[in-house]
């Protein structure tokens, strides 16, 4: 088991950069999902890692030893593909054990290292099938299984589970949080899906163009987004961002409609509300808002509702199911405390 | 019966005229050769037309074969000793050059695509580049080269020759190959500790399998085909293939017409074979090897 | 510190790389570019066996190759090859192909059939076809006869034009498989869609053809038309079997042979392979800059 520490890392293609300084630790044991848009580079930083792609800068240490110029296979590392990557040729079996083969270790430390891991995913049965005869799911255990038999320090994964159908992959996400908790092993895990990262990781970076945003944990993201981007990126459905005025503990957001501030901040603004925290209140509640409904969409666990307000669109979200239809005017508030801010010019947290 | 189904009965009408026209074209200058050489020679030479063997012999075959025979009265030597000269050296050199052009194609083309090294791209462009060279353009100062290097009228000078003439196309095709192979499939082998040349090895060849078949399949009929290459480079029958044995047929006193279509058949049966179980790789290999 | 370390590395992975193309370079070095090189620098001398020494003559031996009335006549047959070789090719070859896009029982049988022509020895291919062209006792003469459509034997490379006509078809018997295979390739890459697009459009099957297929299979067929015509211009194998060395059907590749290793003049056929040369590669030049560029489409 290891620590990894990416210190100021930096990749060019040529003279274009494509990363710009990224700097985080991952403790022993630990579970980190790299998120971000496409495109942002959590690919490109997961793989150098992992060796396969050349660090133009900066360094990556595993357990303490820069790894900048040592081979994958000598970095003590496991990956798990976006495709899975099985050798099509080889069985279950060979597939799993091909890395301990190279290794040199003796067929019958092969066949128990392999038996163990197979029992651990469910795989015992299928360990004679190729690759093409496995279902998706099950491909994806052996791209695992071929993962833990070599015991590493560090688990890489990469996108590994946006193959996988909506249903497989809320099951995947949990087998793979629980064998985390049983191999205790360190993982590094990239995905483009926010949920993914919110349910499964101890710690969430979130990276944009090539630089990170905010790294910390899930729930801390949530509560506290350092910025505009994160504050938009985590959370589903997305928060609420209006640009406004701020000065005088209110934020005018348009010309006939300011909103109370517990900050004292002034100048140009974004204020943030979640769709949860958005309440119906009577009307003519003090620092309320009154919005025609545009959209309402239902999923029965909850009830989404697009509203106008003049220019600005607003988005709320409500569990307990309101009798709100289309063309309504409501009266909603922002629940007290729970607003973001965000300066319109750097777009970081000011409150 | 309805329009539509009249219209529908008329298209595959159509379709099964322009099927078996195409079959004829493509299949019936080959049977009507597998005709003659079935035919006895005075049947050959009669005025009446025939379109399939009355009076089928093996006659033919049994000349090329060793059989003396007699023919416009006279006792004619037998051609079994030059045919089968021919024939050896058709099979030798073809599948020489086939396994020296896929084993430096396989090999070679997995570099160029996966290898970063200096002059890489320049290079491939220059050795495809030479697919639009016409033979001759380099055979006049190649005879030169070979008589100096004593390597004229010899399997190892023709065997290079061929590879030389065919590695370009192969290259090529195996490039397409690798290129459409997964490129996470060989760094998991990397992780998983392989060397790069072990994972060509184990893990990149095997997978290329459908590929190498046809570049091989393409390489040999090119071989197998070859005329202009041996007829300057194989004078003699120490290397001479059928391609060029078979004319020289035509020349001599007489013509027997009988005798070249049996022979025709013989060289011929080769592609066939290939062509019959292989068809598959072939026309995926074309189809590779042809579009960008 | 780690960029000398990396530097390093790369020379590993290029150490490896230029040792797997070491038989590349050398095969093609040594048996292509360097004779190219020598054929373009000889091509300014009198290299000729049966004559002593071999002076530079600047450029002579191109001002022979297009000022001799042979050559010329040559040049001439080619060009006639090419302009009917093309037209039989990609006229049945689309139609082939069209067809073998249509079939779809027995299409991988059909389709080994059509390409079995290409697959088979250029040479057996004209001795087979020499025999149908029998004055005497061929089947065309004898189809022809049965047919009532001619009366007594036709010799039929008595007449040069015949003679063109003939090693052209046998010529695109050969080739015009590799045609199908590029435009099938082509036909098989556009969406079925787009057809049930146009049917509820209301174009009709001809003007699907016009409007959807034709313009999606440009590409295909710019390197169709470019094969065929490099082919067509180093046709060697059929006119050489069915009529020799005459000059009523001597292509510009038989000249070059006859010049070359008949006549002994070996400069004079490096320059006329060398035209050829120029000749197919601006072929493929056109093709590629004015059709392929063209008319893509993403």
């Amino acid at each position: 088991m290891a620590q990894v520490t990416i210190h100021d890392l930096t990749k060019s293609y040529g003279t274009t950069q494509v990363m710009h300084g990224v700097s985080f630790d991952v403790a022993d044991g630990e579970f980190v999902a790299l998120v971000g848009p496409s495109g942002c580079g959590k690919s490109t930083l997961l793989r150098m890692i992992a060796g396969l792609e050349d660090i133009s800068g900066g360094t990556v240490s595993i357990g303490g030893r820069v790894v900048n110029e040592v081979e994958p296979k000598e970095r003590d590392i496991a990956m798990v593909f976006q495709n899975y990557a099985l050798y099509p040729h080889m069985s279950v079996r060979e597939n799993m054990g091909f890395s301990l083969k190279l290794r040199g270790e003796s067929r019958a430390d092969i066949e128990k290292n392999v038996a163990i891991a197979a029992e651990i995913l469910g795989l015992t049965p299928y360990l004679d099938r190729m690759p093409k005869q496995l279902s998706g799911g099950q491909r994806q255990r052996v791209a695992m299984g071929r993962a833990i038999v070599r015991h590493p320090a560090v688990f890489l994964f990469d996108e590994p589970l946006s193959n996988l159908d909506a249903a497989l992959r809320v099951q995947m996400r949990a087998e793979i949080r629980s064998l985390h908790e049983r191999l205790g092993s360190t993982s590094i895990f990239v995905t483009h899906d926010q949920v993914e990262a919110m349910t499964m990781a101890d710690r969430i970076v979130v990276m944009r163009a090539g630089r990170l945003e905010q790294a910390g944990p899930p729930l801390e993201l949530y509560d506290r987004p350092q910025n505009a981007f994160v504050a938009g990126f985590i959370g589903s459905p997305a928060m609420n961002l209006l640009p406004g005025q701020a000065g005088g503990g209110q934020v005018r957001l348009s010309a006939d409609l300011t909103l109370p501030l517990d900050s004292t901040a002034t100048g140009s603004v974004l204020y943030g509300i979640r769709p949860e925290h958005l309440e119906l209140v009577p009307t003519g509640t003090p620092g309320s808002i009154i919005a025609k409904v545009v959209v309402v969409e239902s999923t029965g666990t909850a009830m989404f509702v697009g509203c106008k307000l003049a220019e600005i669109t607003l988005h709320a979200l409500f569990t307990d199911r309101p009798p709100v239809k289309r063309g309504d005017m409501i009266v909603l508030r922002p629940r007290p405390g729970l607003s973001h801010l965000f300066d319109a010019e750097t777009q970081m947290r000011i409150g | 019966m309805t329009p539509r189904a009249t219209k529908r009965l008329a298209t595959n009408a159509a379709l099964t005229l322009g099927a078996a026209l195409l079959l004829i074209w493509s299949l019936g200058p080959i049977y009507w050769s597998l005709v003659a050489s079935l035919t006895p020679p005075n049947a050959l030479i009669s005025d009446n037309l025939h379109l399939w063997p009355v009076t089928p012999t093996w006659e033919h075959y049994a000349k090329l074969f060793g059989a003396t025979s007699t023919s416009q009265g006279n006792q004619v030597q037998s051609v079994w000793p030059q045919f089968r000269a021919a024939l050896l050296n058709s099979i030798i050199t073809s599948l020489a050059a086939t396994i020296v052009t896929v084993a430096i194609a396989a090999v070679g083309a997995w570099a160029f695509v996966r290898l970063k090294f200096p002059g890489r791209d320049a290079l491939f462009i220059a050795v495809v580049a030479t697919l639009a060279v016409p033979g001759f353009t380099v055979l006049i100062p190649l005879y030169r080269l070979m008589i100096a290097a004593g390597l004229i009228d010899t399997y190892t000078g023709v065997t290079l020759i061929y590879v030389s003439a065919f590695l370009p196309l192969a290259l090529w095709l195996m490039r397409s190959v690798y290129q459409a192979m997964p490129l996470s499939l060989e760094e998991a082998a990397w992780i998983d500790g392989a060397s790069k040349f072990y994972t060509l090895l184990r893990i990149v060849l095997p997978l290329a399998g459908p590929g190498l078949v046809a570049c091989a399949i393409l390489t040999f009929l090119s071989a197998w085909g070859q005329f202009m290459i041996p007829l300057v480079f194989s004078p003699s029958l120490a290397t001479k293939p059928l391609t060029v044995l078979i004319p020289e047929f035509v020349t001599r006193n007489y013509v027997d017409y009988g005798l070249m279509n049996a022979a025709g058949i013989i060289a011929i049966v080769p592609p066939i074979i290939l062509v019959l179980f292989l068809n598959r790789f072939l026309v995926q290999g074309l189809m590779a090897g042809a579009s960008k | 510190m780690h960029t000398l370390a990396s530097r390093l590395r790369l020379t590993r992975d290029g150490r490896l790389g230029l040792l797997l193309v070491l038989p590349v370079i050398l095969i093609m070095g040594g048996l292509v570019f360097f004779p190219l090189i020598a054929s373009l620098i000889e091509s300014f001398f009198r290299v000729e066996p049966m004559k002593p020494g071999s002076p530079f003559v600047g450029i002579k031996n191109y001002v022979t190759v297009m000022t001799d009335r042979t050559v010329l006549a040559a040049w001439g047959t080619t060009a006639v090859y090419v302009i009917l070789a093309v037209v039989i090719e990609t006229g049945g070859g689309l139609m082939a192909a069209l067809l073998l896009n249509r079939i779809t029982i027995g299409r991988r049988w059909l389709l080994a059939a059509v390409v079995l022509p290409w697959c088979l020895p250029p040479v057996i291919n004209a001795i087979i076809w020499g025999w149908i062209f029998n004055p005497s006792y061929g089947l065309m003469n004898g189809l022809l006869q049965a047919t009532g459509l001619t009366s007594g034997n036709h010799v039929w490379f008595n007449d040069r034009g015949t003679g063109l006509v003939l090693i052209s078809l046998v010529h695109a018997w050969r080739m015009m498989p590799l045609t199908v295979i590029i435009l099938l390739a082509a036909l098989q890459s556009i969406p079925k869609e787009l057809y049930e697009a146009a049917k509820l459009d209301g174009a009709t099957a001809l003007q699907s053809l016009r409007q959807i297929t034709l313009p999606l299979i440009a590409p295909g067929l710019a390197i169709a038309l470019s094969q065929s015509t490099v082919f067509a211009i180093n046709l060697f194998d059929e006119a050489w079997i069915l009529n020799g060395a005459s000059t009523d059907t001597r292509s510009i590749t038989i000249q070059t042979y006859i010049s070359a290793f008949q006549n002994l003049k070996l400069s004079v056929g490096m320059a006329l392979s060398l035209l050829i040369m120029v000749a197919s590669l601006a072929v493929s030049a056109i093709y590629v800059l004015r059709v392929y560029r063209e008319t893509r489409f993403e």
